[in-house]
């Protein structure tokens, strides 16, 4: 729990390797004013700056934050943190959680439906 | 159908899907030829044409995918060239989990000829008269 903020991270438990795991971070507002919010992440040593977006949030509100990263061949724990700018114009780390993703291995490859035109050139 | 004449090409679009984990070493194999009208019914190839080496990233949902490819210059008649005659075209996914994948086009779809030469007229003469 953070100072100011609660964040929720919302991903999937389990990801394909190799495909696209998209990751939102829910932060609300606990504090009694608008608070300057940005988040931060990390997932299997890659940072996510969930597009360096910074946003005003009011007392009791919740804004969203997304990001993706591929998933290795490998579990990962993605952490997020939640950051408030403070009155001195410096950016503090508030509320932090992290989530386990399992890796599951991809279905074995398959081709199918092979369809053919032909013409003279 | 098409009539296929002394150093004409073939190009043929392919479609096909995959699913599943990475894949690559895919090839499509593309022939004419004559195809054997009783059972085993046997696909002889008279040209041929292979594709490059393909790769496929992991595909979590059936995606498709389209390749191209063109014989070379077709030789028809002469010596080590295709008999003029009827032939079926017949293309195969080569290099994948499994048996290879087939499709094969219509019976006598293709018709090789021979050029047929152009008539030539010469030596016009002309005589006249005073009428």
């Amino acid at each position: 729990m953070g100072q100011y903020t609660d964040i929720t991270i919302v991903a999937p438990s389990s990801a394909e390797v190799g495909t696209s795991v998209s990751v939102q971070v829910r932060v609300y507002n606990k504090w009694t004013g608008q608070l300057h919010l940005t988040v931060t992440g990390i997932a299997d040593g890659i940072d996510l700056l969930f597009g360096n977006v910074s946003r005003w949030v009011s007392p009791g509100q919740t804004s969203s934050w997304y990001d993706n990263f591929i998933m290795p061949s490998k579990d990962v724990r993605l952490y997020a943190w939640s950051w408030f700018e403070a009155a001195d114009g410096k950016w503090y780390p508030d509320d932090g959680k992290y989530q386990d993703i399992d890796k599951t291995e991809p279905a074995p490859a398959s081709f199918y439906d092979l369809v053919c035109s032909y013409r003279r050139v | 159908m098409i009539e296929l004449r002394d150093g004409d090409r073939i190009r043929f679009t392919c479609t096909f899907k995959h699913q599943g984990a990475a894949y690559s070493g895919v090839k499509l194999r593309c022939s004419i030829g004559e195809k054997r009208t009783y059972f085993p019914y046997d696909f002889t190839e008279r040209v041929s044409k292979e594709s490059a080496s393909l790769s496929f990233p992991t595909d979590p949902t059936q995606k498709s995918y389209t390749e191209v490819v063109t014989t070379d210059a077709i030789k028809v008649g002469g010596i080590g060239g295709l008999e003029e005659g009827y032939y079926e075209v017949q293309v195969k996914l080569m290099g994948i989990p499994g048996d290879d994948l087939f499709w094969d086009g219509p019976n006598d779809d293709i018709h090789a000829a021979e050029e047929i030469e152009e008539p030539i007229f010469t030596n016009l003469e002309v005589a006249y008269t005073k009428a």
